[in-house]
């Protein structure tokens, strides 16, 4: 978790755009549009598994990451996921499953998500 | 871009482990190993759609999502065995509020909550001991 968030802290100040953990925070009793930034990145821990024991005791676990990309200018999703990929990866994430997130009329957002996992010794 | 893109994945996947080390075994006990295969993963789907159904009910609005969880019986492909249990966004594209509840929406308080990919990993140990029971019951020695 720290390391995603230092990732992404870095990017926010190099390319603008701002993070939250988990979902951007609303006022639910304000309409969610206007409250939203054009683009926005989210962030959350899917899960965390151990990944190798010696003498009853976890000595490595691999944390997945997944990030999220909201936008409301479509051709935001040919370059920032890239971005948001190769900051990853220089961080030591390995990639993981990708996927896209269903247009929202509410809000005006297309969605992007990749999972990111990280090896780490204990 | 350099990554697959327009996908939403709600599906899991049951599969049969170890299936080499099954094979000689169930012919052994003239069971037709296939056969014995699907079985065991048929009876292991009832579990992910329980699962994943009361999942989908925590954020019950139309029912679109519920009703759009579907379970295809074992299939096989050459060693491969698998049955399926999710929904086809391909043919229910009402049920997208699905994907928001699994992966998130970016605001909604109430999301993630994901039901699919839990519905097999909080299951393993159900799924694997059903899958037991039935090659075991197939003439199968498992341990």
């Amino acid at each position: 978790m720290d390391t995603a968030e230092a990732v992404l802290t870095v990017f926010q100040k190099s390319t603008g755009i701002q993070y939250d953990f988990e979902r951007w925070e609303t006022d639910p009793n304000q309409p969610i549009a206007p409250q939203l930034p054009d683009r926005f990145i989210t962030y959350f821990l899917v899960d965390d598994e151990g990944k190798a024991w010696a003498d009853g005791q976890e000595t490595s676990h691999e944390p997945r990451m997944q990030i999220s990309f909201y936008t409301r200018k479509k051709s935001d999703m040919l370059t920032v996921p890239d971005e948001i990929e190769q900051a990853f990866v220089n961080a030591g994430f390995t990639r993981g499953p990708v996927g896209h997130i269903p247009y929202q009329p509410d809000t005006g957002h297309y969605g992007w998500r990749r999972d990111f996992y990280f090896y780490e010794r204990r | 871009m350099g990554h697959k893109y327009g996908r939403s994945a709600l599906s899991a996947t049951i599969t049969m482990p170890n299936l080499d080390k099954y094979l000689e075994k169930i012919q052994a006990a003239g069971n037709n190993v296939d056969d014995a295969c699907k079985d065991a993963v048929n009876a292991a789907l009832p579990i992910v759609e329980k699962s994943m159904k009361a999942g989908a009910e925590r954020h019950r609005k139309t029912g679109d999502v519920v009703n759009a969880i579907e379970t295809v019986p074992a299939k096989q492909e050459g060693d491969y065995i698998y049955g399926t249990v999710g929904i086809d966004m391909k043919k229910h594209p009402e049920a997208a509020e699905g994907v928001f509840q699994e992966y998130g929406d970016g605001h909604s308080p109430c999301f993630p909550d994901p039901f699919v990919r839990p519905a097999v990993d909080d299951n393993r140990k159900e799924i694997l001991a059903t899958e037991r029971a039935v090659l075991k019951k197939k003439g199968v020695p498992i341990d």
